[in-house]
């Protein structure tokens, strides 16, 4: 997107963005959109194209959305005041989930019975 | 001066075919509202008993009701064989007031389902027990049974589950083998119909809208059954004065906007009365992600929580007995047979200690510091399975470098007396300077040992008939038998077509105005409106001026901007509809506040049990003996009640 263009429109219908759809992961196959209880996410009107998050602020982060996509192509993205702190016990280092130098992830273990 | 219905901007195109001309006739025996966890397994347990079924879904029932992202225990298996109680015992504990619940018949009947409910879930693909030996020496895990008990590990009654988070999915299952079952998603449900079209006759069917394409449905039935959740018991959402940004912070599905509690009302149902109102910390959208704060309780209890310096605060009983290992926090009181209270509520944080210095804020949880078993089993499997929480917290938080063997996540920040009292406000991380307006506990429509409501064909199950969690799924199974057998019994009733014509008119009308002069308000404005009523007037302080006031107001809302509606598309329209709905609910409130107020100003009538309908126009306000439940023409003892009422069944008639 140029930097030097502008545009008329509504202002950002909420305080948040709460799914981030990566376009080169994403294969449209809408599985997402039927598995959200707000419609959130809905097709989009252009086939072929990534699923268009149109009711943000009725979003409940219950994730369903995410876990559907098989393709890893979605992103589930808190808004700033929901990140709180973690504090490294050993070190007494501490970071914010999502914060500018928190630590790469270094704990993989699947949650108990996890199956879909 | 025009209405610019879209802020200048040019539309898309909506990416479903709109059919709102198209009209659905279905003909079934049991019609089931809402396909959540009550609703699911009521529509299973009729369709078992060879009717015809329909189970009407606002969205979809892999995911649909606060059950339908996950769910991390399933509470009061009470009739499973290792519960060291039995439901009569728990009942009675609960008349001793030791508990947030209350003992009725509607409790009883779950008391005495859950365990059979969850062992029919296993059927289905869910897997509560530690087949992996993952948790093998764990002090919550039956060896024998491979059982694993939550929070109070003593007594047995809570099972945790292992593969929660896809509950629902396991409940599809179930309910699309049933051929007898039909299942309609993406379908609300608008309107109750009665027999004739006639006011206060038996439920005979009712309509519905889809919300994808816009399309009309006529349900006719023998029996309904409301399964629709929501503002019944956990009304919390009703009026949040903000519409933005909402998700995060609070419990309950969204979709859980009161349909059932305003079409019941409507049909003239006996609610009851025992509601709380006022400002309140819970649930609402200054709080935190659930589960996704530093906390002691539920999912999270017993974690330990230690101060910025990393002193550990210290844990005791409901009679003050100290608890000093982490082994010691999930057993019975001493001296008694199970935990009383919340679990979290054991953790004490003495508020003059925050105030002196000595303990330093902000608290945090210490996962790293838990042993390796209930690390695992609060980070892995109660948080990995719990409502909202294997993606949005689980996933998330690892994926941001949270490692629950070396980190403390922190507490929210409060004041010293909400975390000495150990209040909600805590592990729910509501601020107490937030001030939000909610309903606590209206305990919904009263149903008999049928879970039939006094209007006949009407069935209500899950958290509609005070029967909510895990423990709903029990409450659906018996609602949905005894909703067959009624059936069963019943003649086909006459849907009116004047009455469907008279709904189809309230449905579409926000669509066939748009564009129309005067055709402004959006559904969150009114939605917004009626929030502020009840903030107005049914707060902490309620009086019957303020009441008769709201009324006024709702009142006047009805005639006029409820008119000025437009709808874009079936989206809007549906949300419009559950505007709707909220204020129906809204009034319900106002009106059962008005009868406890008349009640209290003519000297209560305490020990019996007030009952509120809406006929014609009025509040109807009747009387029943303490536990009536039990009285003529029902049998002195829950068993005997439970048993005559469950024999067809059993027969397997």
């Amino acid at each position: 997107m140029a930097n030097d263009k502008a545009y008329l429109v509504p202002n950002p219908i909420a305080p948040t963005q709460p799914i981030l759809i990566d376009p080169d992961k994403c294969t449209a196959c809408n599985k997402c959109t039927v598995k959200c209880r707000v419609q959130t996410l809905l097709p989009n009107p252009e086939k072929g194209k990534p699923p268009v998050v149109v009711y943000p602020e009725e979003c409940w982060y219950c994730g369903c959305c995410i876990e559907e996509c098989k393709f890893g192509a979605m992103q589930m993205r808190y808004p700033i005041n929901q990140r709180l702190f973690f504090k490294r016990k050993d070190t007494g280092e501490i970071f914010r989930v999502g914060g500018p130098d928190a630590p790469p992830q270094s704990y993989f273990k699947p949650t108990v019975g996890d199956e879909y | 001066m025009g209405n610019d219905l879209f802020n200048g901007v040019t539309p898309s195109e909506w990416p479903y075919p709109i059919k709102y001309d198209k009209e659905n006739r279905i003909d079934v025996d049991v019609l089931v509202v809402g396909g959540g966890v009550a609703g699911a397994m009521a529509g299973i347990m009729a369709a078992r008993r060879g009717v015809k079924v329909a189970v009407v879904e606002k969205s979809h029932i892999d995911i649909s009701g606060s059950g339908g992202a996950g769910l991390d225990h399933y509470g009061m298996c009470i009739s499973n064989p290792d519960c060291s109680y039995t439901p009569e015992e728990f009942i009675e504990a609960l008349e001793g007031g030791r508990s947030f619940f209350s003992g009725d018949h509607r409790m009883y009947i779950q008391l005495k389902g859950t365990w059979d409910s969850i062992l029919e879930m296993e059927k289905f693909g869910l897997r509560f027990r530690d087949e992996d030996d993952e948790f093998v020496g764990a002090p919550f895990r039956d060896d024998k049974t491979k059982i694993m008990y939550a929070y109070d590990y003593g007594s047995k009654s809570t099972i945790k589950i292992r593969s929660g988070a896809d509950f629902k999915k396991y409940l599809r299952i179930g309910l699309v083998n049933e051929k007898n079952a039909s299942i309609f998603e993406r379908v609300m449900i608008t309107d109750l119909l009665t027999d004739g079209g006639k006011d206060g006759a038996r439920i005979v069917g009712a309509t519905g809208v889809n919300e994808e394409t816009g399309e009309f449905y006529v349900f006719s039935a023998k029996s309904v059954i409301i399964c629709t959740s929501g503002v019944s018991m956990q009304g919390t959402q009703t009026w949040a004065f903000n519409l933005e940004m909402f998700g995060n912070g609070y419990r309950n599905d969204p979709r859980c906007t009161g349909d059932g509690v305003a079409m019941a009302w409507k049909a003239g149902a006996e609610f009851c009365s025992e509601e709380q109102f006022g400002q309140s910390h819970s649930t609402m959208p200054f709080g935190w992600p659930w589960y996704g704060i530093g906390n002691p309780d539920n999912t999270w209890f017993p974690c330990s929580i230690v101060d910025n310096n990393g002193k550990e605060m210290p844990w005791v009983d409901f009679n003050g007995t100290p608890l000093k290992s982490v082994d010691e926090r999930p057993l019975p009181d001493k001296g008694g047979r199970f935990m009383s209270g919340y679990p979290g509520s054991r953790l004490y944080i003495d508020a003059e200690k925050i105030k002196s210095g000595e303990y330093e804020l902000p608290l945090w949880a210490d996962l790293a510091g838990m042993p390796e078993y209930e690390r695992r089993c609060i980070w892995g499997l109660m948080v990995g399975n719990e409502g909202r929480t294997r993606t949005a917290i689980y996933d998330y938080f690892n994926k941001a470098g949270f490692n629950p063997e070396r980190d403390m996540l922190q507490c929210p920040v409060t004041t010293p007396e909400i975390y000495q009292d150990g209040r909600k406000d805590f592990y729910q991380g509501e601020p107490g300077s937030a001030k939000v307006w909610k309903a606590d506990t209206l305990k919904g429509v009263m149903t008999d040992w049928n879970q039939m409501t006094n209007v006949g064909g009407l069935f209500a199950a899950g958290m509609e008939s005070q029967q909510g969690g895990a423990p709903g799924i029990a409450s659906g199974g018996y609602a949905g038998n005894r909703a067959a057998e009624y059936a069963m019994n019943a003649s086909k009733g006459n849907i009116s077509e004047s009455q469907v014509a008279k709904v189809k008119e309230r449905v579409y009308a926000p669509v066939k105005r748009l564009g129309e002069r005067d055709a402004v308000v959006n559904w969150k404005e009114l939605a917004m409106g009626m929030n502020r009523v009840m903030q107005q007037d049914c707060g902490d302080f309620r009086s019957l001026a303020l009441c008769k006031h709201g009324l006024m107001w709702l009142d006047s809302i009805k005639k006029h901007e409820m008119h000025q509606t437009y709808a874009r598309n079936p989206h809007e329209l549906v949300r419009v509809l559950e505007s709707e709905s909220k204020i129906t609910v809204a009034e319900v409130y106002l009106h059962l506040c008005i009868a406890n107020l008349k009640d209290k100003d003519s000297g209560g009538n305490s020990g019996k049990v007030m009952l509120n309908k809406f006929v014609d126009g009025e509040l109807v306000t009747t009387y029943k003996e303490d536990k009536w439940w039990l009285k003529p023409p029902y049998a002195p003892t829950y068993l005997e009640n439970y048993e005559k009422c469950i024999a067809l069944e059993k027969e397997g008639k």
